[in-house]
């Protein structure tokens, strides 16, 4: 990769046929125009993207109402390991309640991530589908951070037998003493929760295909890794210092049935990486 | 002014610049594309098919075009002729195969698949599908591809036109990469743990990121080998568009940045993140660079050859290689 000559040799050697003779003409107005406004739309993208990619600023600050046009596919999101690096295992897990003779009878815990992890484990060149819940784990807690203390209260049900449906769900979280902006944060959530729960049922659903879920609930558990300090402790200590896992249960929801292809990928995955 | 101009003009408009560069960049895109789904196959469902209805009411807050739904409404058996034919133009693409339409065929089906599940997408993603649409308005077929081999087409529109876009595409594709170096070192700098030189230590220790459980323990858990590796990579990030002014020590921030994507890529099990970004990397390398490179590999495949028996190669290795 060494380069030890001049860059115009280069220049010379990939020169496009007919350049240089047209580059001697006087240019046309329509040549002119053109690349006049080809560098205006590129150095425009320049700006912004820099703009929208840097931490927050005074400069990106005053111009974040015109890069908006990046979202989706343009968005400039470089924080994989910033500010600061992944530093916790994130996992969910999912519970579901069916009915056996007019009793609500609960499943056991299914740690999806830890299936999830099959793909990856071990794997120089994993799946993608290996860091779907772990992606996800964040995504949810934010949503759930994001609501009042009372909005929280009025949606944590702790008995499969009073599962509100989805509609009083709604009606609770966005009514409870919310203000407009925290309605708002409250739908946000409701979407989310809505996906989530779909996810729970087609998971536990896989591994019980001749019961009807009635409700479903999930669980995050975040683990911070060994301490820094305790690194070169033999491996079981190592473990041992870990912080204990936090773990936040939600509320029962009602279940959301999945369709048969969906129930059938889901199996299949399962079975692969159980 | 007009001093200042006139480079900048003959810069843009006289000659196509980083094409051996950018068949690299479109080499490396098209394995990565091919490959992963390869790779993904078995699970493809799950990840991007039909085991993905569970996050419909997620993904349609994301605003992307609703042109773009092909994988979303296709199930079963049309779903899977899609991601054959996403295979088909990624692998069609590193060939250099009518590159052009191969480019935005890719980046259609690529980008028609990413949106499926909100939850799959990584920064490697982000970097590909952008380069890809760049890659779109460049000449990245002019070497090394099949349509070099078949020989140049007659241009339909002037030469100046389709030589400044050219040369912009690869202005905005190296902004872009310098752009994530820089973004993310100046997000690392806020954070203690960067600072202190530990940063590296953390990511490694998490079961998602670990393919090596413990093999590596005694590597990642070194005190002078977590400090270095966390202080060199947020100074090379720093650092990397003024190392690109000037020529050798270009040389020195292109191995060093690679080889903390190699690292990153075994390391963690990321592989494909790590193998976008040193892609993209490649075009910095000089046209010169990639000729004398070329002409080394032809001397040297030549000359196995020739103790093979076979002098006609050996003869057409020593004669000027395409574009000198």
């Amino acid at each position: 990769m060494t380069e030890p000559s001049d860059d115009t040799a280069d220049d010379r050697a990939e020169r496009v046929p007919g350049a240089a003779g047209e580059a001697a003409e006087r240019p046309s107005a329509l040549r002119t125009a053109f690349v006049l406004c080809a560098v205006l739309v590129a150095a425009t993208q320049l700006v912004f993207i820099t703009a929208a990619a840097m931490p927050p600023n005074r400069a990106s600050e005053a111009l974040r109402p015109a890069t908006s046009y990046q979202n989706p596919f343009f968005t400039q999101n470089w924080r994989l390991f910033a500010p600061s690096p992944i530093s916790s295992d994130r996992s969910i897990l999912f519970q579901a309640a069916y009915e056996v003779d007019g009793e609500l009878v609960t499943t056991d815990w299914v740690d999806w991530t830890d299936v999830e992890l099959g793909a990856v484990r071990q794997h120089v060149i994993g799946g993608r589908a290996g860091y779907v819940t772990n992606k996800f784990h964040s995504s949810l807690a934010g949503r759930h951070r994001a609501l009042s203390d009372e909005q929280r209260r009025a949606v944590d049900v702790v008995d499969p037998v009073a599962t509100p449906s989805w509609e009083e769900v709604e009606q609770r979280v966005t009514g409870a003493g919310a203000d407009p902006s925290q309605r708002l944060r409250a739908q946000r959530w409701l979407t989310y929760e809505g996906s989530v729960i779909a996810l729970g049922t087609v998971v536990v659903q896989a591994r019980h295909r001749d019961v009807e879920l009635v409700a479903v609930r999930y669980r995050l558990r975040t683990q911070a890794v060994t301490p820094y300090a305790d690194r070169r402790l033999p491996r079981d200590e190592r473990e041992a210092a870990r912080p204990a896992p936090v773990e936040r249960t939600s509320g029962w929801r009602a279940a959301l049935p999945p369709t048969g292809a969906e129930l059938d990928a889901v199996e299949r995955f399962d079975r692969r990486h159980r | 002014m007009r001093q200042l101009l006139e480079p900048a003009t003959t810069w843009l408009m006289e000659a196509k610049h980083a094409r051996r560069g950018l068949a690299v960049t479109r080499i490396v895109l098209g394995l990565i594309v091919w490959t992963q789904l390869l790779v993904n196959l078995p699970d493809r469902h799950y990840t991007w098919g039909d085991g993905t209805a569970w996050s419909e009411p997620i993904r349609s807050l994301d605003a992307w075009p609703s042109f773009l739904g092909a994988f979303v409404a296709a199930d079963g058996r049309l779903f899977d002729l899609l991601y054959l034919a996403t295979i088909a133009s990624g692998f069609l693409l590193m060939l250099g195969w009518h590159t052009r339409t191969m480019t935005a065929a890719t980046l259609l089906l690529w980008l028609s698949m990413y949106t499926t599940n909100p939850f799959v997408g990584s920064g490697g993603d982000a970097v590909l599908r952008m380069v890809l649409l760049y890659l779109c308005f460049t000449e990245s077929g002019a070497f090394w591809s099949l349509d070099a081999r078949r020989g140049r087409p007659t241009p339909r529109l002037p030469e100046w036109f389709g030589t400044t876009l050219h040369n912009l595409a690869v202005v905005l594709i190296i902004h872009q990469v310098v752009i994530v170096y820089v973004a993310s070192a100046l997000w690392k700098v806020q954070s203690p743990v960067w600072l202190d030189g530990t940063a590296v230590y953390f990511p490694l220790q998490v079961e998602a990121y670990s393919p090596w459980r413990d093999l590596l323990h005694p590597i990642t858990s070194a005190e002078p080998i977590v400090l270095a590796a966390t202080w060199v990579s947020v100074a090379i990030q720093l650092m990397f568009p003024v190392l690109l002014l000037y020529r050798p020590l270009r040389a020195i921030a292109l191995v060093m940045i690679t080889g903390m994507h190699l690292s990153i890529g075994l390391a963690m099990g990321i592989m494909y993140f790590s193998l976008v970004m040193i892609a993209v990397d490649m075009m910095l390398v000089s046209d010169v660079t990639w000729r004398r490179i070329e002409h080394e590999v032809r001397r040297r495949v030549g000359r196995d050859r020739w103790n093979d028996g076979d002098e006609r190669l050996v003869r057409s290795a020593t004669e000027p290689v395409r574009g000198d």
